[in-house]
């Protein structure tokens, strides 16, 4: 094991991408930067990942994941292998992202104001013609993930995680209260309480659409 | 039905979970209740959304994500220096502050334990100042039993025959 500076120079590069995950965190936690690379290398997919469930724009993704990682290094020391070190990080990007959310502003509930004609007249006329999941065409996936994120963004963080996971990806109950260490019976509490959160904010959105396209009709006639 | 009940079950689970039974009574509910029809299009669009977010590729890291994270960690490692600094001078500031108040403290224990050779106290009480005239002329250390009386005698007893 690479100790000292001299034979952490001599190490190849490719010597690490072989190493697995307990060694490199060891070596990493010993001071090795290189090791440590490695880590961000192959974990910052998963932690983008993660990230992405929290925050829409990118460059807040980024800054979470900066985070993380920042965090990781620091408590690399702490952590023994008890666990893989894949969920241990997996474990410290959702704690960032809540309490990064929990520290940034909420948004205040969607108004009229805030939709564009463009997405009101997209709102009307893909409201009826939705019967599959999902929609198939790439830029109603685009407007419709940028609309589901601006009615999480009003809601806490935790909702955000819940909906994405279950109602989302598909993920169980259960999955959901191992992976943010609740009950059970927590986690379909939350997940209910979620979920009326965020038709009240659909609905309240539709609502805010109902009165603009009446505006945008009225105007063109 | 109240429409309470309808949107207990668009609540308790996923959109896409929902059975055969529980489309039926909705269903059979929004057709009267505007309210509950409403709560249906907005958990199905919640679904709908939801599920179109997560087919979106997720982000991914920018190639140069590893070389940002590594520069961020030696930028906080520079910064942790100067407290590093100040920290080993609070140390060492705190290393002789203690040995300052030891030395203090082992001279109030002396001046408290030692036997003095002087009871200040008793000087006091009897008025006798070590510094007066007739401890200067006697230039001797004063008895602390010698009365006024006595005191004055010595000073304005006639002198002998043999000291005129």
């Amino acid at each position: 094991m690479p100790r000292n500076s001299i034979e952490q120079e001599n190490a190849l590069p490719n010597e690490y991408e072989n190493l697995p995950d307990n060694e490199l965190a060891t070596r990493a936690a010993a001071g090795d930067e290189a090791a440590f690379g490695e880590i961000v290398r192959r974990f910052s997919p998963r932690v983008f990942r993660f990230a992405g469930r929290f925050f829409r724009r990118y460059s807040l993704v980024e800054e979470a994941a900066q985070e993380v990682f920042l965090k990781a290094f620091v408590q690399l020391k702490n952590f023994h292998g008890r666990g893989s070190l894949e969920g241990w990080l997996t474990r410290i990007t959702v704690t960032t992202c809540i309490n990064l959310l929990r520290t940034a502003k909420r948004q205040p509930e969607l108004t009229v104001s805030d939709l564009t004609e463009d997405e009101t007249v997209w709102l009307e006329e893909k409201i009826f013609n939705v019967s599959s999941a999902h929609y198939k065409n790439e830029e109603d996936k685009l407007v419709a993930a940028d609309l589901v994120n601006r009615v999480l963004e009003t809601l806490p963080p935790e909702d955000t995680l819940v909906l994405t996971m279950i109602d989302g990806e598909g993920a169980s109950v259960r999955e959901v209260a191992a992976f943010m260490n609740w009950s059970e019976s927590n986690a379909k509490v939350k997940a209910f309480r979620a979920r009326k959160r965020m038709r009240e904010g659909v609905e309240k959105l539709l609502k805010a659409k109902d009165d603009k396209f009446f505006k945008i009709e009225k105007t063109t006639k | 039905m109240k429409s309470r009940h309808i949107t207990e079950i668009l609540d308790q689970t996923a959109f896409a979970e929902l059975g055969a039974e529980d489309l039926t009574i909705i269903n059979a509910h929004v057709k009267d209740c505007q309210n509950c029809q409403k709560a249906f299009e907005a958990a199905r669009l919640s679904s709908v959304w939801l599920s179109t977010q997560a087919v979106l590729a997720p982000p991914a890291p920018s190639p140069f994500f590893q070389a940002k994270v590594l520069n961020a960690i030696r930028n906080k490692q520079n910064m942790v220096k100067p407290i590093a600094v100040f920290k080993r001078w609070w140390n060492a500031s705190a290393a002789l502050v203690f040995s300052m108040l030891m030395a203090v403290a082992f001279l109030i224990a002396l001046t408290a334990l030692a036997p003095a050779d002087y009871d200040n106290t008793q000087a006091e009480i009897s008025g006798f100042n070590p510094y007066s005239t007739e401890a200067v002329l006697f230039n001797q250390r004063p008895s602390r039993d010698l009365t006024t009386e006595q005191v004055f005698q010595v000073i304005y007893e006639p002198a002998s025959d043999s000291e005129r």
